[in-house]
């Protein structure tokens, strides 16, 4: 079995019980490694209706069969389980080191299943695996718990753990790893709190074997080469990813209090070259990355000084447009605080932005923040807010839940402008002109998340009123980019530097020895975005289109300010888009895979 | 004047690929944003313009023999 570890780590944390399985031929050819993988067997062997936070439920952590090898970007760890927010399939992908040293122990999954009896890490030295106790650690923040660990099982180990946030059962809890990245969404981080598990702890020494190896390096040198030339890169190592923040305003695309308005007044106070003037120290990359995208940053605030990688667009975005925070070191010491208590920055930030909104509105009072003055752009309210929320006192144990949860107890209409999809707050881009995005929200298979289809420019490109002919692009984006959450590798080297998407069949067929074309890759994307679909059927009571709806804000309320202002979108194209995508999906009209989709992916 | 003029990604399909930048006449100097806007090019789908390898805003007034490559957003995150 080449360039894959070759195994399925299995611990029970209930018994102590420590096993290993072979991989299977059906799974690789079929699901291909990471998300893929995480898809099937997360499908397979949980039961339905399992509690997300019960001991019934199970966290994956899965690399790719590219993860480790000489490829660019190749540190790609997918965590995976039933979400805390939405109640079906999640999951989210960090990037790093941790997929390498996973394959380099000699896994490709590590499963972890039952619930530890007190707070425990995972110690793992390639066969060496132990439950060990985690009490010293138990209430630290992730970047302090990530030093600690460092520090006593030594530099090589690679760390993913959680924060306060995960303890305490936050449904938007995140796991973090190497100093400043997470997998942030879905509550992978709540589901390894309720494990009490608080961080796994990673050495691995063995090497990869590959088919071509030869083959492989010249490929990966040509993707290397193609970057190169290309003057992104030169704009992704000074700026990262907020190097869009200002043309995203430039749309009315920045979603701004609440999704009230898509345009932040203060947008270039906070953005990639402010960072690069006040804020950036210098530059991090992930494994195998020439490009170092990170931005790992300094401010001072009460005399300390905080580090931080970011703020990530996502993380300007939410925080810094929709809780209108508008000054890059308040924001980079937001965003310090979200990574070190383990909270998503997406979700957080749009936790906080509804609260905001509700405490203007009256639905929200002193008597329910403890006196706190929960103001749009005030750093020190989201702070004893966000503190509240990972403490969960008072108001913070009802935000803690999520939008939704919250939306539904608060009442007062606030289910409008609780801005989730199936129960996961949406991330940053204000969609009410742009309806491929908004369809991308819609539909993606995790809830409210841009990442599967970033659909906006296909909307600037045919025309942002357009309803009619979105939907297959939409589809298209959500199978190419999950291609790279199962090959365990990033993304950017093809969607931002335009390496063309074939190589990475071409890879993938070099290091396995198995045939692999992008069509397979292709289809295999499509088998899992169905699968994931059958897991969302499976789980839900009284299944219908509704599933796919987004916050009644964006469909009966009009942009406030900015480029975008006044724009809506209807209900009647809501179900435009849905009654196309499902068409073009070869599902029904309630989003069902219809039979023959299900017999023509082996489903 | 001539100027050569090339895009990425998706603005390929408008004014060619930056890396074989095709050659354009035009009578006058005017700002980038008004030729961007001849070539039928949809709004927001620049971000970035690079004219001789360094970074200019769109009301820069092109030169004889400027070589112009038009970068469309990222996808931020």
């Amino acid at each position: 079995m080449l360039a894959y570890g070759g195994k399925i780590l299995r611990i029970n944390l209930s018994k102590g019980k420590i096993t290993t399985e072979n991989l299977s031929e059906d799974l690789i050819k079929n699901y291909v490694g990471g998300r893929g993988f995480a898809a099937r067997l997360l499908y397979d062997e949980l039961k339905p209706g399992v509690d997300p936070l019960s001991p019934d439920n199970k966290l994956l952590i899965a690399s790719g069969p590219l993860s480790g090898l000489f490829v660019p970007g190749a540190g790609k760890t997918t965590f995976a389980s039933k979400s805390p927010a939405t109640g079906s399939y999640g999951d989210s992908n960090v990037g790093g080191m941790l997929a390498p040293e996973i394959k380099y122990a000699g896994y490709d999954v590590i499963i972890l299943e039952g619930k530890a009896v007190q707070p425990s890490y995972i110690y793992i030295e390639n066969d060496k695996v132990e439950i060990r106790d985690a009490k010293k650690y138990w209430g630290r923040g992730a970047i302090t718990t990530e030093k600690m660990l460092k520090e006593d099982l030594g530099e090589q180990f690679q760390i993913a753990t959680i924060g306060p946030a995960g303890e305490k059962l936050v449904k938007f809890a995140c796991i973090s790893h190497d100093f400043g990245r997470q997998a942030g969404r879905t509550g992978v981080g709540t589901v390894m709190g309720s494990k009490n598990i608080k961080a796994i702890a990673i050495r691995g020494t063995r090497s990869l074997k590959m088919k071509d190896p030869k083959l492989l390096k010249k490929l990966s040198s040509d993707i290397i080469a193609i970057g190169q030339k290309h003057p992104n890169t030169k704009l992704f190592i000074e700026q990262g990813t907020a190097s869009v923040t200002n043309w995203s305003n430039e749309q009315g695309a920045f979603p701004t209090r609440n999704f009230q308005s898509g345009y932040f007044e203060d947008h270039k106070k906070i953005s990639g070259d402010v960072m690069i003037k006040e804020t950036i120290v210098t530059n991090k990359a992930c494994f195998g990355c020439p490009m170092a995208c990170g931005k790992y940053a300094k401010t001072r605030k009460n005399n300390r000084d905080y580090y931080v990688e970011g703020p990530e667009y996502e993380t300007a975005a939410m925080i810094g447009g929709d809780c209108a925070i508008g000054n890059i070191h308040d924001l980079t010491y937001a965003n310090w605080l979200c990574d070190e208590l383990g909270v998503d920055t997406i979700s957080g930030g749009s936790v906080i932005a509804f609260a905001m909104e509700c405490y203007e509105k009256g639905i929200i009072t002193d008597k329910d923040t403890g006196g706190v003055k929960l103001k749009f752009g005030d750093i020190d309210s989201f702070e004893k807010i966000l503190r509240q929320i990972v403490n969960r006192e008072g108001i913070g144990d009802l935000l803690a839940e999520g939008v939704r949860v919250a939306a539904a107890k608060l009442g007062q209409n606030s289910g409008k402008f609780a801005m989730e999809v199936k129960g996961l707050e949406i991330s940053g881009y204000e969609s009410r002109k742009a309806p491929a995005m908004l369809l991308s929200y819609m539909t993606c298979d995790i809830g409210g998340h841009h990442n599967r289809a970033w659909a906006i420019t296909h909307d600037i490109a045919v025309g942002r009123d357009k309803i009619e002919g979105k939907a297959p692009k939409v589809i298209e984006l959500q199978h190419q980019r999950p291609i790279f959450d199962m090959l365990g590798c990033c993304r950017l080297q093809w969607v931002e530097l335009e390496t063309p998407l074939d190589y990475y069949s071409q890879v993938l067929t070099a290091a396995t020895g198995i045939k692999f074309t992008l069509d397979d890759l292709i289809k295999a994307s499509e088998r899992v975005w169905n699968l994931t679909r059958l897991f969302l059927i499976r789980e839900s009571k009284d299944f219908s289109r509704k599933v796919d709806y987004p916050p009644a804000r964006f469909y009966e309320e009009k942009v406030q300010t900015g480029p975008t202002k006044d724009s809506m979108a209807t209900k009647e194209q809501v179900n435009q888009l849905l009654d196309e995508y499902y068409e073009f999906r070869g599902w029904d009209k309630d989003g069902r895979p219809k039979a023959e989709k299900l017999k023509e992916l082996g489903l | 004047m001539k100027i050569k003029l090339g895009g990425y990604g998706v603005l390929k399909n408008y004014v060619g690929p930056a890396e074989n930048g095709r050659e354009i006449d035009i009578a006058e100097s005017k700002p980038i944003k008004d030729i961007i806007k001849e070539m039928n090019i949809p709004d927001g789908m620049v971000m970035l313009i690079s004219v001789n390898d360094e970074q200019k805003n769109f009301d820069y007034l092109p030169q004889e023999g400027d070589d112009i490559k038009l970068i469309p957003p990222i996808s931020g995150g």
